[in-house]
Order: structure tokens, then sequence, then C-alpha cells
């Protein structure tokens, strides 16, 4: 009944043996007798399962989803991306070569009528700023991995770092597209009065 | 795809429970129960695993290439079908071993900066 706190394919992988652990662990401690050494038992099994289902819990679907959908993450990550990507590339190249061919369809569509000029500038900080923000916290839970256990009555935490090449690379690209625009937003609202 | 290369180090640090069943089955196979016992034994107590800390390690191990299941079982007529038997692999040893070196240096660390108050060494229990 205790297992069922478990994920189930935890349950199903380990439930038996630990079903017959705790059969060990209980003719032993019938054998020496002891009424209280009987309940300390039953009272330490049933925290340290509590505790460690919990961990089970959430590091079996995190782990999970972390190593099946990784690619998936990355392209969810470029996806929430895309949008803002492509509005500083086609602002670069605009104001910084003249090059338009990205920036003037965007421009006519979408600045040109006053009405849509407002509209973009309500809607624009939060699909770039929401979608990087995204990208950034998808590709980082793809990289970093956090382990919680509990042992001898502390939690031991570890962080571990892994070298996922396309999650690390849009984890990069959206942290830079975050400091563009961020950057941006002061250099055009804020003038330095020295 | 291939299986990425990973050292030994790579693993590390790595949580008690788990260095502590590596020692457990470093010198023989052992199930479950096994394991908790030659642990409690070894810490004089110190030390206990409870059901769920060991299956959750055991399964994090399995993952990692720590430990694997061992084919070979004892006579079935003296034995619990239940029991499943685990054996350390070589990469096992490979990280138990950087875990203890690593140990090692901090221990080095303290005794150098007199934070060990004596050089006590607890009797082992032996091998069985």
């Amino acid at each position: 009944m205790l297992l069922a706190a478990y994920p189930e394919e935890f349950r199903r992988e380990y439930g038996a043996q630990m079903e017959q652990t705790f059969q060990d662990l209980c003719r032993e401690e019938r054998r020496k007798s002891e009424a209280a050494g009987f309940l300390r038992l039953w009272i330490r099994t049933i925290l340290n399962l509590g505790a460690t289902a919990f961990v089970e819990r959430i590091s079996g679907s995190a782990g999970k989803e972390a190593g099946v959908n990784d690619h998936k993450l990355a392209g969810a990550g470029f996806a929430f991306l895309f949008a803002p990507l492509y509005f500083v590339t086609a602002s670069l190249l605009k104001y910084g070569l003249g090059i338009g061919f990205l920036f003037d369809p965007l421009d006519k569509a979408l600045m040109s009528d006053p009405e849509n000029l407002r509209v973009f500038n309500l809607v624009s900080p939060l699909v770039f700023l929401g979608g990087l923000g995204v990208a950034l916290l998808l590709n980082a839970h793809a990289v970093l991995r956090l382990n919680l256990s509990r042992e001898d009555g502390s939690i031991v935490g570890s962080v571990r770092l892994e070298a996922r090449f396309w999650n690390i690379a849009m984890t990069a690209v959206s942290l830079l597209l975050l400091v563009t625009l961020v950057g941006y937003f002061f250099a055009e609202n804020f003038v330095y009065r020295p | 795809m291939g299986e990425e290369t990973r050292e030994p180090r790579d693993l590390l640090p790595l949580t008690p429970a788990v260095l502590n069943i590596l020692l457990a089955l470093a010198d023989e196979e052992r199930h479950g129960y096994g394991i908790m016992r030659e642990v409690e034994a070894r810490t004089g107590g110190g030390t206990r695993l409870g059901p769920g800390t060991l299956y959750g390690s055991i399964k994090r191990m399995l993952a990692d290439g720590l430990i694997e299941e061992s084919e070979e079982r004892p006579d079935p007529e003296l034995d619990d079908q239940r029991r499943r038997y685990y054996r350390i692999t070589d990469f096992g040893r490979g990280v138990a071993g950087a875990e203890a070196e690593r140990l090692q240096e901090l221990v080095d660390t303290a005794r150098a900066r007199k934070l060990l108050r004596t050089h006590k060494r607890r009797a082992l229990p032996e091998a069985t």
C-alpha cells in the first residue's frame, strides 16, 4: 500500500524487491522480539518511503522529459526565439548595413500604420521578452540537472551540467538576445545625465 | 546514436548512499537486503539505508552503468525469486575509486590543517 506513492514505472520495476526487503527487515525485528524496534522500523520506513517517493516523482518526470525531449526543447526554444531573432537581425541589417529586405516588410505591415504600430508596441515586448524567457528556461532546464534525495535525515542536492550542444546553443542565443533587447530598451528610453 | 564517453570523475561527487552501495558490492554480488545489512554492519549502525533510498539509488546507478543486475542466482529452493542480485561494473569501480581519492584529498587537507583531533581507525568487519 505504501508503494502506491511511487510512480507506476518504479513500482513495476522495484516494487516486489522492496516488499521482499521490508519483509526481511520485519523478520529480523521479530527475531529480536522488541516491540519498540518493530515500531521504529515502521516509522523509519514510512518516512523514508514518503520522502523518496516524492523525489522519484519529481525526478522521474523531469528526467524522462529532459532525456527524451532534449531536441524537442531545443526546437521549441528556437520557435520561441524566432520572432525576437528575426526582429533584431532585421533591425541590425537595416540600420547597421542599410539592407532592408527583412525589416521593410515588417515596417510596411506593422509600423507604418499608427494603429498597427500601437498594437505592435504593446504586444512585441510580451512576445519578444516572454518568448526569450521561455526559450531560456526550457533549454537551461535541459542542460542543468537538479537531483534531490534524502540521506540519513539530511537533504542532499547535486546539480549536474549536461553538455548538450543544441540546448546550450539555444540558451546562449536566448541570453544574448535578451541582453540586446533590454539594452536597446534602456538606450532608447533613458538618457544619461552626468 | 553512440553512447557518450564518460570519465569516472564526471559523476562525482557521489551521494553517501551511492558510495556505500558501491562499497558493499565491491567484494561480492548482493541483493538489496544484503546491501542494507552490509552497509549497516560496516558503519557500525551509523548508516542505515531505507528501502526507498536503496532502490532509488539502485535505479539511478543502473542507468549510469555503475552496477548491473547479475544473471547468476543461488539455488531457487534456498532463495526468493523476488530477490535480484546486483554486481559492480568496471566503470562503477572506477567511479568508487575516484570518489575515494576525492575524499582522501579532503581528509589529507583536514589533517594538514590540524582539524582532525585524533587519528582513530575503527576496525572493519571481515569481508565474507
